[in-house]
């Protein structure tokens, strides 16, 4: 059964509710992650700039 | 000279300084700008020869040969150097340590190179898997494995010793590139060798098309996006002196571009004779892509919130900003050439093409040049040589690509209605395919107007980052840390690993994969109970979430393993599920009776066409639209191309359509065809191929080749494979009696009546009738 399936099966909306799926979870995901203080990641966010202590001199 | 930390003998025991290994970023910049334009040199010639073939000269350096070498140069040589030159930079750096091994750093270095040497020869000289972007030979895929694993090794050992315990975000796309990079070369490359430098795909006809999309498609996305991205993400915020806008955002960014992105191949073979659900699959995942892609690009340009009066004098952030915005363009119309409908007209056309270049051009080489004139001036402790050279780069390469982009457009809507349009009385309005090609010649010129013009601006900057490299001196750059190891974790790694976002996303995953062996009615209960899991489980973790202790994600940041096993998992989920359903459908079942091998000259002949590049504009795949059924004949089908090791659907059409081309001319006209395209089609731009009527095929070779295509599941018949000369020399013999007839002499071992042979073959299953006959001829008595 699985051979056909894989090889012609019909049902065309399984796509479809996959993308339903996608954006209903991206959405709620989006709205939990933008939900969590900023601050809570300035830390962070500002480790490629912490290279301000970083000299430099030729060899 | 000892690398090891330098500790002060005075106060503050806890700080010692580091000196980055920085000769490995001057040195793949170095090559990156030099490979730049070897490869941007090569696709103007391509460009070239599609306006004029006059610019064709066979038989090394024709578009055939050509093309697969500026792809492959652009891709692996120029970008491939660029994102690891900004990968050893930014990971020592955000690691707070040295790399791992500077032994290991060079070995990346010098062998990535030798490649990239090896393809620039062989590739001319014809030796190609046949499959775009994976052209390379077994011997060289081999070596590409084996530096990509060194880079690796160095790369997660360095992980290893790091002291910050913190993974950055762009340290996240880096992990996502080397782990998924490394699973689609493998895989997609897997192939029986007959020879030192030739090989027959493991695959064929439409399990091949598969991988190789599925390898082509991500080849894209973790080699030219993801690693970007990570760049983006350490280059842009330095560059701006500011944090980037919103890190939570770069967490949903990268997980659903790793998820989702790896599901998509499919959309390059849309209306072809794949499954009907993996074509809706592919267009359905490509559209997913429009969201974490364009949350990436939005957060790249909201970093510079506040900034914006940089971006007018910094040329660095003239770059990132076109970059990023090519990045939004690229991603955007990637989704919406996935859909059916636009795709139909799309494909197989210029706009493709157009659509690439826009990413290439835009996203890849922006993103390099920005990079380039931040790096170079600090990798030698001195100023960008001239600030007025980088402003006048940026404004000619960005006309650059619009004149590129835009004519690409044109030209390929153009085309596509063109092969669409029908008459009023039901006919194609543009019957000769020909007519089709001179309507966008124009665009051809306009393309290559544009192209210099980037490549002109490419050179300026490489003038001004040599005058800058001179005015300075290599400089490694060095850091005052703390020597501390990094806290012990305190949460098990399994509750990490096993946290509840990994657990819900798996039993939904795990739903959703089920439904493939169920009946309609339960898989559609099955997708009502995840989709209700999915959301019910969001909500659930989000109610329970105090915001008090770290959060799931930010421990999982702070375990490199879990995480490199995370990232993984996300992108071996969407590899199998679009790999595995192909490869299980059993090829025997494919088969109908009137299948059947090539016969052994038009195996010969089809290693020639592979050789030549043929496919890179003659498709070999009829779509079932009306205006293609009309100009080529019935749409083709899956069993049709299951011998093809490795197939040979193409991806563009500067040529007609060759699927049925066998039959509907003669001989004569292949070989003059040949020998000078305009005298059978005047307007043609495909090269003269004249050598293959004096190179002669090497017919001792023939049953080894059978033999290993046997090797790959061709069912060649052991009398077959032992009398392959003979049965050669007797299909050559007839080929070349029939031409005589005609008045054209060509000798019966030519490479032409070998391909002719192929040609002839093509869309006609029966093959030879007499192929029977002349085995059971040749078959020795005993």
């Amino acid at each position: 059964m699985y051979r056909e399936f894989f090889a012609n099966h019909p049902m065309l909306a399984l796509p479809v509710i996959s993308l339903l799926l996608f954006i209903a979870v991206f959405a709620m995901i989006v709205v939990r992650t933008m939900r969590r203080r900023p601050s809570q990641f300035d830390a962070l966010a500002a480790l490629p700039l912490d290279g301000a202590a970083e000299v430099t001199h030729g060899r | 000279m000892s690398h090891e930390p330098e500790r002060p003998s005075t106060a503050q025991p806890s700080l010692i300084r580091i000196t980055y290994n920085d000769r490995l970023t001057r040195q793949f910049v170095a090559a990156s700008v030099v490979w730049g334009i070897v490869g941007m040199l090569v696709g103007f010639i391509a460009a070239l020869q599609l306006a004029h073939y006059g610019a064709n000269i066979a038989p090394y350096l024709t578009f055939g040969r050509l093309r697969p070498l500026h792809t492959n140069a652009v891709i692996f040589a120029f970008v491939g150097n660029m994102l690891f030159a900004g990968i050893y930079y930014s990971t020592q750096r955000l690691l707070k340590t040295r790399v791992a091994s500077d032994l290991l750093g060079a070995v990346h270095f010098w062998g990535w190179q030798a490649i990239i040497v090896a393809a620039a020869i062989t590739l001319p000289l014809g030796y190609t898997q046949g499959k775009e972007y994976a052209e390379l030979e077994w011997p060289i895929d081999i070596a590409v494995t084996l530096i990509w694993v060194v880079f690796a090794i160095n790369f997660f050992w360095t992980l290893a010793k790091r002291r910050e315990k913190h993974l950055y975000v762009a340290l996240w796309f880096y992990i996502a590139t080397i782990v998924t990079v490394a699973m689609l070369y493998i895989v997609n490359n897997l192939a029986m060798p007959w020879s030192p430098l030739k090989s027959y795909s493991l695959f064929g006809g439409v399990q091949d098309a598969l991988t190789q999309w599925w390898y082509g498609h991500n080849a894209v996305a973790f080699f030219l996006t993801t690693p970007v991205l990570g760049i983006m993400y350490y280059f842009l915020p330095k560059a701006a002196g500011r944090p980037v806008y919103s890190y939570r955002l770069s967490v949903i960014h990268f997980w659903a571009l790793v998820f989702v992105y790896i599901w998509a191949g499919p959309h390059h073979l849309l209306y072809t004779a794949l499954p009907e659900w993996a074509q809706t699959l592919g267009m359905v995942f490509s559209v997913m892509l429009w969201a974490p892609s364009w949350g990436g690009m939005l957060n790249g340009l909201l970093t510079l919130r506040g900034a914006w009066d940089k971006v007018r004098v910094d040329p660095v952030l003239k770059f990132f900003v076109a970059a990023v915005t090519f990045y939004g363009m690229a991603t955007f119309e990637g989704p919406l050439l996935s859909i059916k409908s636009v795709n139909g007209l799309a494909h197989y056309t210029d706009w493709i093409v157009g659509h690439v270049h826009e990413g290439a051009l835009g996203w890849n080489g922006f993103m390099a040049a920005g990079l380039f004139y931040w790096l170079v001036p600090r990798l030698y402790n001195t100023r960008l040589h001239s600030k007025a050279a980088a402003d006048i780069h940026f404004w000619v390469g960005t006309v650059g690509i619009l004149l590129y982009v835009i004519s690409m457009w044109v030209g390929g809507i153009t085309q596509g209605l063109m092969w669409r349009a029908v008459n009023d009385q039901g006919s194609l309005a543009y019957p000769n395919f020909v007519e089709t090609l001179i309507a966008i010649r124009p665009m051809y010129w306009t393309r290559l107007v544009g192209g210099t013009m980037y490549l002109g601006g490419f050179c300026l900057m490489a003038w001004n980052l040599w005058r800058t490299a001179r005015s300075g001196e290599a400089t490694d750059g060095e850091a005052m840390v703390v020597d501390a190891v990094p806290a012990p974790d305190t949460v098990p790694w399994w509750r990490v690993a096993f946290g509840t976002p990994v657990v819900l996303t798996a039993i939904v995953v795990t739903i959703f994969m089920s439904l493939a062996v169920m009946s309609n009615v339960a898989s559609m209960l099955f997708a009502c109970i995840g989709l209700f899991v999915a959301v019910a489980g969001v909500i659930a973790v989000q109610l329970s979430s105090d915001d008090k202790g770290p959060s799931w994600h930010r421990l999982v940041e702070g375990r490199a393993v879990v995480f490199t096993v995370l990232t993984v998992l996300a992108v071996f989920v969407g590899g199998v599920a679009e790999l595995i359903p192909s490869l299980v459908i059993n090829r025997e079942e494919a088969r109908t009776v009137r299948t059947r091998p090539y016969t052994p000259l038009e195996l010969e002949g089809r290693d020639i066409y592979i050789r030549e590049g043929c496919y890179n504009c003659h498709s070999q795949m009829i779509r079932p639209m009306r205006a293609e059924t009309i100009r080529y004949g019935e749409p083709s089908r899956l069993e049709e191309s299951i011998f093809d090791h490795p197939f040979q659907w193409g991806s563009k059409r500067t040529g007609p359509d060759l699927a049925r081309e066998g039959g509907r001319y003669p001989n004569l006209w292949h070989l003059r065809h040949l020998a000078d395209p305009r005298s059978t089609s005047p307007g043609s731009n495909m090269p003269a191929y004249t050598h293959l009527a004096t190179a002669r095929v090497d017919l001792s070779a023939t049953a080894g080749k059978l033999e290993a295509m046997r090797t790959v599941g061709v069912p060649y018949p052991a009398a077959q494979i032992n009398a392959a000369r003979q049965i050669a020399t007797a299909e050559a013999n007839a080929i070349a009696e029939d031409l005589r007839a005609n008045g054209a002499r060509v000798a019966a071992d030519s490479e032409a009546v070998a391909l002719i042979a192929y040609l002839q073959r093509l869309g006609r299953m029966q093959g030879n009738p007499d192929t029977a006959a002349v085995v059971q001829a040749a078959t020795p008595a005993h």
